[in-house]
């Protein structure tokens, strides 16, 4: 067991559903983008089912944004406060933000929008490769799927891209900033700063 | 009657130029693009349901997957090498040309890719007929010609 640095407590902010959404939601990204970008014909259902499971994931964290626990309001902060966090950002010890901190409250929000915008247009693409498409494509014109598709395409680099930031700011907090944010995304359990 | 001689020269204006509008339509590297959209609807018309019979969306049908499968076979004989003209890229026709500049340019790739799609649709055509899982593995080497080909010589 780690010593607590002084000023700090662990404390239970991530209740067990949201934690269980989490990894869930990491396990259908990951292997949907995987099955999508190495897509061959006998395995491209599977991306479909990844998508609905990841479209299912985002509705019930939009349900909960509005009307759970983990409200969009708690998450949003005001620019005064994301400056004042990236003030600090760079000292060497944890945030101590009950829950996450300005900053990433922002990054949640551009992930789900990222993955929002990937299973709408992925609803509406067509790989006329392997000959598949998404349920919503014999709905709209071939001008919408191939803009559909073109988008899908983009909107996959983009979840690259905050994947690699993600786990690049992880790994930033546990060397630079001594937090173990993938623990406490497991056990619930986070350092807070006491007495605030 | 000087007011129907007035009328004239734009009568005979706008046949001028109705026609010209229909020349400039008539654009012979638009034509080639064309033919080589049809041979794209045709190439699909046949694949499809092929394809479709593979993913258990169609019922497989051992005759049709086999007449489809040859047909597939016998288009690639009918391509001609005018379908391709040099400036029918999509960066010269955006709107119209799905055909990257790369098909041009490397024509060593180009040749791979034709020759790839052209040992699938033979493969296919050998054993689409020969019951749903020799169709299945057929239809997998056909589609990963068809996207591959596109991924590299395909605009978005």
């Amino acid at each position: 067991m780690k010593v607590v640095p002084e000023g700090y407590a662990h404390e239970h902010v991530w209740g067990m559903p949201i934690r269980i959404w989490h990894w869930s939601l990491a396990f259908s990204v990951i292997s949907g983008w995987l099955l999508g970008e190495f897509r061959t014909f006998s395995i491209m259902q599977w991306h479909l089912y990844a998508g609905y499971c990841t479209g299912g994931l985002l509705l019930v964290r939009v349900i909960l944004g509005f009307a759970g626990p983990v409200r969009f309001s708690v998450l949003v902060s005001g620019p005064r406060a994301v400056i004042a966090y990236l003030g600090i950002l760079f000292e060497r010890r944890p945030s101590g933000s009950c829950g996450h901190s300005p900053m990433g409250g922002w990054a949640t929000i551009a992930i789900l929008l990222c993955l929002a915008w990937q299973f709408t247009t992925g609803l509406m693409s067509v790989d006329d490769g392997l000959f598949f498409e998404g349920p919503l494509a014999a709905w709209v014109s071939s001008d919408t799927n191939r803009m559909a598709t073109r988008f899908h395409h983009y909107g996959a680099k983009a979840i690259l891209v905050l994947f690699v930031m993600h786990v690049s700011i992880m790994l930033f907090y546990r060397i630079w900033k001594r937090e173990n944010l993938v623990i406490a995304m497991i056990t619930g359990k986070k350092l807070v700063k006491r007495n605030r | 009657m000087r007011k129907i001689l007035l009328l004239l020269p734009v009568i005979t204006m706008t046949i001028a130029f109705s026609t010209t509008a229909h020349v400039a339509e008539r654009d012979p590297v638009k034509k080639a693009i064309e033919a080589r959209h049809a041979v794209m609807t045709l190439r699909s018309w046949y694949a499809g349901p092929l394809f479709g019979m593979a993913k258990g969306d169609i019922e497989y049908d051992a005759d049709w997957a086999s007449a489809l499968a040859n047909s597939l076979k016998a288009e690639l004989d009918t391509t001609d090498r005018g379908m391709w003209p040099d400036g029918s890229d999509y960066e010269a026709y955006p709107d119209f040309s799905g055909t990257l500049p790369e098909w041009w340019l490397d024509t060593d790739g180009a040749e791979e890719a034709e020759k790839t799609y052209a040992s699938a649709v033979a493969q296919i055509a050998e054993s689409a007929g020969g019951g749903l899982n020799a169709l299945r593995s057929a239809v997998g080497g056909l589609g990963k010609s068809c996207k591959g080909c596109h991924d590299s010589y395909r605009a978005d």
